[in-house]
């Protein structure tokens, strides 16, 4: 039995999409238009000024940053997938002492702050030599995002029939195979789904990028965006046009790929 | 067939990850708490100094100032996601042409960066050119320009409406998953009972997604504490510290003013509160089943 959906349902529904999307759009609008048409507040650019995105990809460093953030995101997320399978798998499908505890710490792993054990970890990367490269942002990434990882893929690999794993484990196969040759293939939508979430979380990440980082060597996206104003002398064009590049490729990943990112986000329901 | 030892060769890296950057750090945090530790003079050596910076931190009235701006700061912001949750899920949750790009529309602002969502913000907020007054403005409900972000007035409620935009996503999402758990069923005997569509939602749907709101809650208060982002580009915790939360201060106490013994303590301080908020909320989501 359908309810009708009356017009109150269609006006909060057109509220909610315009809340969602207005501030992004206007985003978009304002870096497509020249200095006077910001500041003189017109709703749509006359011509489609380019020249801000010009500017911003080819006479600030901001290629540099974009690689970096390309460079650290997709390294994190090849390696949380590398670290978080087997221990999913063992979450899933093996018994042994501790594990409703360790799963637990997992859990918490994903929720707590980082602001608390930062300046420790500071001087860590410090003494080892890594502040400013690349390195010092996958490590903690790494230690962030893998338990996400886990918690997602162990909710995963439950879903997926055991039975074909307990014939090849008769049949001798090891457990590092069997993973290999047959939990993963079966997998693939799981792992494209931790792949883009951590991918996404690494592109965002701000506090750790702000502190470990200190100059174009490793600096990544969002702290280049957030210091913007110092270099340019507030240029809301450039500002704004730079903004857009650093979203549109995330943006789209999530709106096409939005069933995975969904299932991820609240996988078993009760979790991140 | 017995494992002895490979689940724990299995989990061995991610527990190595976790051990090397979160707990020495924290056990780290924990003895810089009780040290007098400066970075600003490079000779300096830690020295024990017992209790002597948490005795510091109860009486710097910046701090408890901060505890009180964080809590306003989150109450604002939960309120704010759970009207907003609620309703985007209830909406999400029916069947309806589009209903894909419906959803797309919510994700959107979880896959921006919060830099990115603050920086646009903090452009629409602006007072002269920033399109929020000019909305105001044309339709009649002010007559001057808010300063939004430059007024201690003002500049709380700018960044809880941003918190807000930017979080409520995961919490819709958490809720959307609680809402496809209640059966049809129940909806269809209380319609026998005249039961209207205000008076089925409160007490048919609300105590069933109860655990899930908590769920939720849990995560989006945890990344408005955590994610100092928003605020660190609005207004760096001003005009005054009208914005500082407890995060941004212990921010500015590390990074900026180099105290890595008094800021050890606020770390210790902020992990038992969290602990605390973590039991508050699942206490309060348990209730349902008790």
């Amino acid at each position: 039995m359908r309810k009708k959906l009356n017009v109150w349902f269609w006006i909060g529904l057109i509220i909610i999409i315009l809340i969602n999307i207005l501030p992004y759009l206007w985003t978009i609008l304002t870096s497509l238009k020249q200095q006077n048409e910001i500041y003189n507040i017109k709703i749509f650019p006359e011509t489609f000024f380019v020249e801000n995105y010009v500017q911003v990809l080819f006479e600030s460093g901001f290629l540099i940053n974009i690689w970096n953030s390309i460079v650290v995101s997709s390294v994190t997320s090849i390696l949380c997938i590398v670290i978080g399978v087997p221990a999913a798998y063992a979450f899933a499908r093996l018994e042994f002492r501790m594990k409703n505890g360790l799963f637990m710490l997992v859990l918490f792993m994903t929720i707590f702050p980082g602001i608390f054990i930062i300046s420790p970890l500071f001087s860590f990367l410090r003494d080892i030599g890594a502040i400013d490269t690349h390195f010092a942002l996958i490590l903690p990434y790494i230690a962030y995002f893998t338990p996400l990882v886990v918690w997602i893929l162990t909710g995963f690999f439950r879903t997926i029939p055991s039975a074909i794993e307990e014939v090849a484990i008769m049949d001798g196969c090891s457990i590092p195979k069997l993973i290999w040759k047959i939990v993963l293939p079966l997998s693939v939508p799981g792992i494209i789904t931790v792949g883009i979430i951590t991918f996404t979380l690494s592109w965002n990440e701000f506090l750790f990028a702000l502190i470990f980082t200190s100059s174009d060597n490793a600096k990544t996206v969002p702290v280049a965006i957030s210091q913007f104003q110092g270099v340019h002398s507030l240029n809301w064009g450039q500002m704004t046009a730079a903004a857009v590049i650093a979203t549109i490729p995330i943006v789209l990943i999530s709106v096409f790929l939005q069933k995975y990112i969904i299932s991820g986000l609240t996988s078993g329901a009760i979790k991140e | 067939m017995k494992y002895r030892f490979l689940p724990y060769i299995l989990l061995l890296p991610v527990f190595t990850m976790i051990v090397v950057i979160v707990f020495i750090p924290l056990i780290t945090t924990i003895i810089y708490s009780f040290q007098s530790y400066q970075l600003t003079n490079p000779d300096a050596q830690a020295t024990f100094i017992g209790l002597e910076n948490y005795t510091n931190l109860l009486q710097d009235g910046r701090f408890i100032s901060s505890l009180i701006t964080s809590l306003i700061y989150i109450l604002g912001s939960v309120i704010g996601m759970l009207i907003l949750g609620l309703l985007t899920a209830q909406i999400a949750n029916q069947a309806f042409k589009g209903r894909s790009l419906f959803r797309a529309s919510i994700l959107l602002p979880w896959a921006v960066a919060p830099v990115v969502a603050a920086q646009s913000w903090k452009f629409m907020f602006e007072t002269d050119f920033g399109v929020i007054n000019y909305v105001l403005e044309g339709i009649g409900l002010i007559e001057r320009n808010i300063p939004w972000l430059v007024s201690s007035d003002h500049a709380m409620l700018s960044v809880i409406i941003t918190n807000v935009w930017k979080t409520t996503p995961l919490l819709t999402l958490i809720i959307v998953s609680g809402l496809q758990t209640v059966s049809k069923e129940l909806y269809e005997s209380s319609d026998i009972d005249g039961a209207g569509p205000l008076k089925k939602y409160y007490y048919i749907t609300l105590p069933l997604i109860r655990p899930f709101i908590a769920m939720g809650l849990i995560f989006t208060t945890l990344q408005t504490i955590n994610v100092i982002d928003i605020i660190y580009v609005m207004t760096g915790g001003g005009p005054g510290e009208s914005t500082e939360i407890f995060t941004l201060y212990n921010y500015k106490v590390f990074f900026q003013y180099l105290d890595f013994g008094l800021g050890g303590a606020m770390a210790v301080i902020g992990v038992v509160m969290v602990g605390i908020l973590i039991f508050f909320y699942t206490r309060s989501m348990n209730k349902q089943y008790n």
